[in-house]
């Protein structure tokens, strides 16, 4: 009995989910959309995840913990 | 009434055609001497009978439904046998359908909090809605006529409608039905850009859906990609609210599929307080291998995760964060060919921990760390290097017996970030 008291709320939270906003408008016309104000994909993502590296304080007690372990 | 019916009889829509479809316009008075057409006078009929409806009752009631559906029930009598020009027209009535339902639904699920125990559950209006939208989507992929004045590019319009229809409902598996049936028809239909031309609200929707549908339900990040993409691209640049709701599920995906992840700018535009999502953690444990960070993020954003259908696709990140850990080892390694499991290891146990219980295990572990390091969190450690060759991330074998991963001297870890073709 319990379990279907406390069912409920968590199926209501899971049909929560918002729904896509309707426009106010139907139309626009292409010099208005976001790929008109973009130069391609890259100005939206970086291209470089093969490569990049970061030195935060992550890594950098990562690397001295690494640095413990191979002696 | 004659402009409604010279519609008809010269087959082009106008504006006053769509104003009588509407419930809440005025009565149009009836003259309909001018016409024999027995589905155009019923057409006629039931839009005046479900004016009265409204004029008479000024909320939205069952009747109003029902005469709603009568209303393009009879329209797509007519359009069976009409080209193109009928598909807009048979669209606002749909859609007039569609928020009838909607209200309605909305109001029984109000009043259904007063519902006793043992009460039946009655079919929702937006299900029964679907079923007469689902009729014009049919008369619309059907049409044979090999001209260009067919109306098979109309699917786009009601399969619009029925995707917010079905996901409204979470009908997961009417969802797939149709768009089954829209790919086996692919070839015989228009582009989707093509089909709803400058409507690029209809294009934006549509995609968000096709997008969502690809890659939260099939994990076809690819096809997810594409069709999400397509949606921000034809977003118009005011509309925040859609661009961020479409950003939601195209970050995740832009990484599965490109390896691509946001600028700043785009996370800026995803606020999390309404996206929902926060997506700057998930950056940083991508960019870090923080393996704690990505699984304290799938924890605590388990539910909005869920709701979205966002929660297998981010668990499919993971790896990508081991393989980052895995290329920081070799590097500390100077690049060495032989990676010991032992160091991979220590490396995956670090970044699995927070940093307040890190330093609990450094300070117990500092007599001999890497004997410290056990046999089976080695056979752990080889079992997530396996999927990673296995995936195409890293080039090698693993020697069990040495406890070794032994990588390629020339491309140990192929390049998987796709280069954007612009």
């Amino acid at each position: 009995m319990s379990d279907k008291g406390n069912s409920k709320p968590v199926k209501n939270a899971l049909e929560d989910e918002d729904e896509f906003e309707d426009f106010p408008v139907d139309s626009w016309p292409a010099s208005e959309t976001v790929q008109a104000f973009k130069e391609g994909d890259s100005c939206l993502w970086e291209e470089d995840w093969d490569d990049v590296e970061v030195e935060d304080d992550f890594t950098k007690e990562l690397k001295r913990e690494l640095e413990k372990n191979k002696q | 009434m004659q402009a409604v019916l010279a519609c008809f009889q010269l087959k082009q829509n106008n504006e006053r055609l769509i104003d009588f479809i509407g419930y809440n316009t005025k009565r149009v008075a009836n003259r309909l001497t001018d016409t024999t057409d027995e589905k155009l006078l019923n057409f006629v009929h039931n839009t005046q009978l479900l004016k009265d409806e409204w004029a008479s009752s000024a909320t939205h009631t069952a009747e109003l439904f029902r005469l709603a559906q009568e209303q393009l029930k009879s329209l797509n009598r007519i359009a069976e046998w009409e080209p193109d020009w009928i598909v807009y027209p048979l669209y606002m009535c749909a859609l007039q359908l569609f928020k009838i339902a909607e209200a309605l639904d909305r109001s029984a699920e109000a009043s259904s909090q007063t519902a006793k125990p043992g009460d039946l559950k009655q079919e929702g209006y937006l299900t029964q809605c679907g079923r007469t939208i689902h009729m014009s989507l049919n008369l619309c992929l059907k049409d044979r006529d090999p001209s260009a004045t067919n109306k098979r590019y109309g699917a786009y319009y009601f399969a619009l409608l029925l995707f917010k229809a079905y996901h409204k409902l979470r009908a997961h598996g009417l969802i797939t039905n149709m768009v089954k049936v829209l790919e086996s028809r692919s070839k015989e239909l228009p582009s989707v850009q093509s089909a709803f031309g400058n409507r690029r609200a209809f294009t934006v929707t549509y995609c968000y859906y096709l997008g969502r549908y690809y890659a939260c339900r099939k994990s076809d990040y690819a096809k997810g990609f594409h069709w999400l993409n397509m949606a921000l691209m034809d977003c118009h640049t005011s509309y925040k609210n859609q661009q961020r709701q479409i950003l939601v599920f195209l970050i995740p995906i832009a990484f599965l599929t490109n390896r691509w992840y946001p600028r700043n700018h785009v996370l800026n535009k995803c606020d999390p307080a309404k996206a929902g999502i926060d997506y700057r953690p998930i950056k940083t444990a991508l960019l870090q291998g923080n393996l704690a960070l990505l699984d304290q993020q799938l924890e605590h954003q388990q539910l909005p995760l869920l709701t979205r259908d966002l929660y297998l696709p981010f668990s499919h990140l993971r790896p990508y964060v081991i393989l980052r850990l895995v290329k920081l080892v070799w590097k500390h390694n100077h690049s060495n060919w032989k990676l010991p499991t032992a160091l991979i290891a220590t490396a995956i146990a670090f970044a699995s921990k927070n940093s307040t219980t890190t330093t609990t295990a450094a300070t117990s572990s500092d007599k001999s760390p890497a004997n410290d390091v056990d046999a089976d969190l080695l056979d752990r450690t080889e079992c997530l290097i396996a999927n990673l060759i296995n995936k195409g991330f890293v080039k090698g074998y693993l020697s069990h017996g040495n406890r070794v991963l032994v990588v390629s001297k020339t491309e140990p870890f192929p390049r998987l970030v796709r280069k954007n073709a612009i």
